[in-house]
């Protein structure tokens, strides 16, 4: 089984309008009234949830777990920014996915149903209205009771359901030493901040995720108003802090920009992380007009291709073990810099 | 950040399944990192403050009278047992809402998943609902214009705090919104 061309042919954020805010991902948790939840799920009434799922959805493309290698699952894992591994999947789970690449749905893996749905172009509403609209008009039994919502196998997501990401990317105030302030100061009360490792003491290519931290006791709209201000906020700050860098011509910043630049060009192996580190502060230079010969959709791209299952496609190779990943990264890394320059 | 860290408790990592930053047993945020010598090797188990393992490890099992007394509580249709539910287990099926409701509430509240606009009176009624928002088939937009009210809200806030630059770029993202809108 392969992937479709939607998520293989283009990288997520390849359509960013924001690079401080480039995408948001609204992802929905539902469950059917009459099956019992995945955890306590047999294989065939799991294949019928599949089934079921698949024709209410309507879109084109099913992927069965089962019927996916390793490197498959990882793949969409890294694209869609998913929440766990897929690594342990079993006969009955799935991903059926869109033709726009922008829609996933995942199959009996936490809940029956896990929509999925990134905006990249800013459009909030219109992202979550669209999200919402589908969700209506599914001819599913979704399990439901007045008290608590929308009934999720973890309780801690009942209610509405609705978990929102939205993707910052903060390297201005993370360099400066500054992000714990702006978080106390410009974040809502029921926002959470964390980061693409899971919590803010590992931060990995200076991006900041902010979620909803309720699901209950408070509607879709607030859940989206609180989490819409603490962004607009946050990236207020981060954008007059990159003015000021950029006035004062800061020579502490210019110099983690070159050393960032050094690393990529003069490794021969590069680790995931400090890929996605030193990327960042080169997407921050070409903000600030000290990095030429590289655009900033362009850095977005190489963000999602050097993890280790992209850069497997974009070898065309079996998947790598660590040492051979690291490797690759660093050779593909070279290639893709060739042009860069330092201002 | 620990202040920042401590209201994470719904993990996402993004970096491959490399570390596990949760309770090893429910999902609430680490407390106690307890390590046992087993034969040659430490084995370390990440829990929150009050997981019911943690005190099964420092106090031993539970009494005979305690454990058949949990054991007898499960759901009918999917056998999920109470004691899963406590150690953070999820929930097997839509009626355990109902078999687990008083565990499932108190476990919201200790986690603060139940957002402070609600009342605490209304939580603790068992018949009222702590569920706002939309209900199966009906459709909710959410308007353009809402933005914009957020938007001139933290306008409103960056002037108050003297946040020039930040103001000047909200107001620019209003004038943008605004005349797309016209459009």
């Amino acid at each position: 089984m392969s992937l479709p061309p939607s998520i293989l042919e283009h990288t997520p954020w390849e359509n960013e309008s924001n690079p401080i805010w480039p995408a948001s991902s609204f992802v929905l948790h539902r469950n059917l009234a009459k099956h019992l939840f995945p955890p306590k799920l047999g294989e065939m009434q799991a294949g019928q949830v599949l089934h079921l799922v698949k024709e209410a959805l309507q879109f084109p493309h099913l992927l069965e777990a089962e019927k996916l290698s390793l490197l498959d699952k990882e793949f969409i894992y890294e694209h869609f920014l998913a929440f766990e591994g897929f690594q342990n999947t079993v006969k009955g789970q799935g991903f059926i996915l869109d033709d726009s690449g922008e829609m996933l749905a995942i199959v009996n893996i936490q809940d029956h149903l896990q929509i999925e749905l990134v905006d990249t172009k800013g459009e909030w509403e219109k992202a979550w209205n669209k999200l919402s609209a589908l969700d209506s008009s599914l001819k599913l039994d979704f399990a439901f009771s007045p008290r608590f919502g929308y009934l999720t196998s973890d309780p801690l997501v009942c209610g509405t359901g609705l978990l929102i990401y939205v993707y910052l990317h903060l390297p201005a105030l993370i360099h400066t030493g500054q992000l714990e302030d702006a978080l106390i100061k410009q974040k809502e009360e029921e926002v959470v901040a964390t980061s693409l490792m899971g919590n803010l003491e590992e931060i990995a290519g200076d991006m900041i995720v902010l979620t909803n931290d309720c699901t209950v006791g408070l509607s879709e709209e607030n859940i989206l108003h609180e989490l819409h201000i603490s962004a607009m906020k946050l990236v207020g700050t981060e954008k007059a802090l990159r003015a000021h860098l950029a006035k004062e011509n800061n020579v502490e910043i210019k110099d983690q920009i070159a050393r960032a630049y050094g690393l990529l060009l003069h490794s021969y192996q590069l680790k995931t992380k400090e890929t996605l580190d030193a990327l960042s502060l080169i997407k921050l230079g070409i903000d600030l007009g000290w990095v030429k010969g590289m655009t900033d959709k362009k850095i977005n791209e190489i963000f999602f291709k050097c993890r280790s299952a992209h850069l497997s496609y974009e070898y065309k190779e079996k998947a790598f073990n660590p040492t051979e990943a690291a490797q690759k990264r660093a050779a593909y890394i070279h290639k893709e810099i060739e042009k860069v320059t330092l201002v | 950040m620990d202040q920042l860290n401590a209201g994470v408790n719904r993990v996402r990592n993004f970096l491959m399944s490399e570390r596990n930053i949760e309770c090893s047993h429910c999902k609430k945020a680490i407390k106690v990192i307890y390590k046992e010598v087993v034969g040659d090797l430490i084995v370390t188990t990440e829990m929150c403050a009050d997981c019911p393992i943690l005190q099964q490890k420092l106090y031993g099992s539970p009494s005979p009278s305690e454990a058949g007394a949990e054991m007898g509580i499960c759901c009918g249709t999917c056998r999920t047992t109470l004691e899963s539910v406590r150690t953070g287990n999820p929930l097997g099926c839509s009626e355990c809402y109902a078999v687990f409701s008083d565990v499932v509430t108190s476990e919201l509240v200790a986690t603060n998943k139940i957002s402070p606009r609600l009342k605490k009176e209304q939580i603790m009624k068992k018949n009222q609902p702590l569920h706002i928002g939309k209900t199966p088939g009906k459709v909710t937009e959410v308007p353009t214009s809402s933005r914009l009210t957020e938007l001139n809200e933290a306008l409103n806030e960056a002037l108050k705090k003297e946040n020039y630059e930040q103001a000047a770029w909200i107001r620019d993202q209003i004038k943008a919104l605004t005349e797309k809108n016209e459009k």
